[in-house]
Order: C-alpha cells, then sequence, then structure tokens
C-alpha cells in the first residue's frame, strides 16, 4: 500500500494497524487458552477440602497411633463403633472393598477405622472387631482414644456427627474422609456404602496430580485448583 | 512548524517525511503492545506461580476455627484479634530440648529476613502444648530470647486441644517414673485468618518471603514421600 493513499483510506484499512492485529491475536491467544483451559477443564484435580486433623490414639496393639505416621501416604477413614449394628456392618465391609480395591489396582492406600466409643472399644475389642471382620491390619488400623480429642477430631474437624445415647449405642452420620499425603482432607463420602469406581476415581486423580507436579506442570495443576476442575 | 509543512502535500520530501512519520507510529505501537504483553505475561506468571514449596495452598478455605487463650502478657486473646494479620502458629513447649528453639530461632531469622515493615503484617504466635509448666511469665520470658513481637499462648489442654487438632498437629505427654518429662509431638506453623486473596490460605505457605529473599526461612511441614 502506497503511502499517499494514508490519508483516504478508512482507519482500519491501513497497514500499521492491520499488523497490529496480528498482535493483538497473539495477545489474545493466552487469553483464549486460558478460557478454553477454564471450560474444557484439561485436567481434573480434587478439591483441597481442609487440613485434616492432628491427633494421637491407640491402635488395636495398644501401640500409640498418630497422624504424623500417616503424613505421605493417602489415608481413609471412618467412623464407627463396634458395639453397633447394620450400618457400621456395612461401613466396615465397604472399608474392607477399599481395601481389596486399592490392592488389585496397586494404589498404595492405609486405612483408619476411628471408633468413637473409648469406653467399651479397647484394644482388645478393636482386635477382636478387626479379627471378624477378617481385616488386613497391615494397611487397616483401628484406632481411638480420648473422649473429648476424638470429640475434636471427628466432630470438629472431620466434621462428622456422632452423639451418644443414654442405653450406650450412638446416634451418628457414616462417613468416608480421604485425606492426602500432605494432610489435607480431599473429600468426603457421606454414606456407609460409598461408590467404589469414584473412591477408585479420586485416588488415582491424586496420585496423578502428585506424579506429574513437578517443574511446570505443577504450575497447570494449581491453575486446575485456581479454576476449580474438580470432577462432578 | 510542522503544520505549516504538512498543509503542502505536494512537497515530495513531506511526503517522505509523512511516511518516516508512520512508520515511527508504528514502532511505538510495536513497543506499546510488546509492553502490554510482556506485563501481561509477567502477570500471569506471578499469579499462577506457585509457592516454591512452602506448604499447600487450599483454595477458598474454610476460616480457621476461632479460639481464646491466655497470652504471655496474661492477657484472654482471641485468634479473630489478630484478624487483618497474617498469624503463624507455632505448637511447642518451653522445656523442649531441642526442636522448639530452633524452630523458634528460624522464626526469628525469618523476621530478620522480612524486615520491621513487613513484620508488621506478622504475628508469630507460640502456643504451648505444656500449660501446665508454660505460665505466662514462663512463655514470656521463653520468647524474649528469640524475639520481642513473639506472643506465647497458653491455657487449659482442653482449649488448647482443639487448636492444635485443627491444624494438624499431634502430641502427646509423656510420663516418666510418674513425673511429666516432656510432650512428644511435631511443631507445625499454620497461617492464620483470612488476608486478602490468596496470600494466607494454608497451614503454612508464607508467601512474602519466597521471592525477596535468598536466604529464605524454612518454614517447612514434614516432607511427605512421593507415592509409589
Amino acid at each position: 500500500m502506497s503511502t499517499t493513499t494514508n490519508l483516504d483510506t478508512p482507519i482500519w484499512q491501513q497497514e500499521t494497524l492491520r499488523v497490529s492485529y496480528i498482535w493483538y491475536a497473539l495477545l489474545a491467544l493466552p487469553l483464549v487458552g486460558l478460557i478454553a483451559f477454564v471450560i474444557f477443564q484439561p485436567i481434573q484435580v480434587l478439591p483441597r477440602i481442609s487440613l485434616a486433623p492432628g491427633y494421637s490414639f491407640v491402635d488395636q496393639d495398644g501401640q500409640r497411633f498418630s497422624n504424623e505416621e500417616l503424613l505421605g501416604k493417602l489415608v481413609i477413614y471412618n467412623f464407627i463403633y463396634t458395639r453397633c449394628g447394620e450400618v457400621c456392618e456395612r461401613s466396615s465391609a465397604a472399608m474392607r472393598d477399599m481395601q481389596q480395591m486399592t490392592r488389585d489396582v496397586g494404589l498404595p492406600v492405609e486405612f483408619v477405622t476411628i471408633s468413637f466409643d473409648p469406653e467399651h472399644d479397647t484394644p482388645e475389642h478393636l482386635r477382636a472387631y478387626a479379627a471378624k471382620l477378617d481385616a488386613d491390619t497391615s494397611n487397616w488400623h483401628f484406632v481411638t482414644g480420648d473422649p473429648t480429642r476424638l470429640k475434636n477430631v471427628i466432630g470438629n474437624s472431620f466434621r462428622t456427627y456422632y452423639q451418644a445415647k443414654d442405653d450406650g449405642s450412638f446416634a451418628f452420620d457414616p462417613a468416608f474422609v480421604l485425606v492426602d499425603g500432605l494432610g489435607v482432607l480431599r473429600a468426603k463420602y457421606r454414606t456407609a456404602t460409598p461408590d467404589l469406581e469414584t473412591v477408585h476415581r479420586d485416588l488415582g486423580l491424586i496420585v496423578e496430580e502428585v506424579e506429574n507436579s513437578d517443574g511446570a506442570t505443577r504450575y497447570v495443576y494449581e491453575a486446575a485448583h485456581l479454576f476449580l476442575c474438580f470432577p462432578q | 512548524m510542522t503544520a505549516i509543512e504538512s498543509d503542502q502535500p505536494s512537497n515530495q520530501s513531506d511526503v517522505e517525511r509523512n511516511a518516516t512519520a508512520s512508520k515511527r507510529k508504528r514502532y511505538i505501537l510495536y513497543g506499546v503492545v510488546a509492553l502490554v504483553g510482556l506485563l501481561l505475561v509477567w502477570a500471569v506468571v506471578w499469579w499462577f506461580s506457585p509457592h516454591s514449596f512452602y506448604g499447600t495452598v487450599i483454595q477458598s478455605p474454610e476460616p480457621a476455627a476461632d479460639f481464646m487463650l491466655v497470652t504471655s502478657d496474661g492477657e484472654e486473646k482471641s485468634l479473630s484479634d489478630f484478624r487483618g494479620k497474617y498469624v503463624v502458629l507455632n505448637f511447642g513447649y518451653t522445656f523442649c530440648p531441642d526442636v522448639c528453639p530452633m524452630t523458634l530461632a528460624e522464626m526469628s531469622s525469618m523476621a530478620d529476613a522480612l524486615g520491621p515493615n513487613k513484620m508488621d503484617d506478622v504475628q508469630v504466635i507460640f502456643v504451648t502444648l505444656d500449660p501446665e509448666r508454660d505460665t505466662p511469665e514462663q512463655l514470656a520470658n521463653y520468647l524474649s530470647y528469640f524475639s520481642p513481637d513473639f506472643i506465647g499462648m497458653t491455657g487449659e489442654l482442653a482449649d488448647i486441644d482443639p487448636v492444635a487438632s485443627q491444624f494438624g498437629v499431634f502430641y502427646e505427654h509423656v510420663k516418666q517414673e510418674g513425673q511429666e518429662t516432656g510432650v512428644f509431638g511435631q511443631p507445625q506453623h499454620a497461617c492464620g485468618p483470612d488476608r486478602p486473596r490468596r496470600l494466607c490460605k494454608s497451614d503454612l505457605q508464607f508467601w512474602h518471603t519466597r521471592r525477596r529473599h535468598r536466604q529464605r526461612p524454612r518454614l517447612h511441614a514434614p516432607t511427605p514421600s512421593v507415592l509409589k
């Protein structure tokens, strides 16, 4: 285009501006990419919900068992008392299924069953309960502790309701909680029988995130957290 | 001057001058666009740059549960009294032989690294896990070795336990021959009540420190072993 036509061509057809369109387009690329990331969610992450509580309890062998021993490991918690009937049975059976499932697919997961009935559920009772369940206690721990500390941990931090009744039984909400290796609560299943597929998917997402969160890809995962790319 | 000259477009040299002027304009435009682009890229990088590991960001977390304890000055204070500041909670006890003084020394080197201006926005609180022996006076005396600005907190164990628990700290009182000899546990830091945006969202994250200071204070959880 010759410079003499500058004065009478419309401004949007001038060369300078046309070249700058390319620049604008280049500028827009990251924005478009960003929007595409938010919409299509190429990677998904599990939300970081809150910090998991710290505790120091006693396990079925009478040994001290604290949350620190589980740092660096994926942990699934459930909450029961051994004298309870059908609900805890289902909850424990689901736990056993999960243990089997994680072993089958080769996921390193620890299981912790916290009893909120320390008066009755001594280590002996917990051991008997584990035996009755035919549980593999190598990575499944049955723990209990001081009542007020139990309430702090289960009630305040895991946000799971339980209340002793006059007859020694408990009213409670069955729940499973998934905690990651950093001690961050990542998922909560408010049911006595969580869907194994969902649990499997969630565990897989965390493992994937841990494995890929090195160097530059960590930015992508942080972005996924920022844009709430959570599975439905 | 230029106005008069451009009134005569028939002049050949004026046309050339126009051309160089429009070229110059174009370069300026490129310059501006490039600058804006760079700024944008920088902003994006700055915004998303993860915290080179000081902990884990928890997006839109629930606010920390409030608590009220007795400070080393003997007053009752709650966490919400420090709203508007970054609160670093450090759990320990004054009879602790090694870890607690080391961590507190790190805290005070962090305070030095940040400088008094930034430390105006930061409150380090040392919460004792051994309230029977750690009276307010004992705490004040102990903390004066590290920094005059650090606050100690003590109280009933029943009030301290939920605080420690909610920040993922475990502890256990160890007794030998009927005498209490120590507290077993892991000291940890926690960053307290909310500040604007993402600055203060996790237990351990300490945001400011990471870019300005080469000698970074270690504010670190026990490193979890990588899965698999």
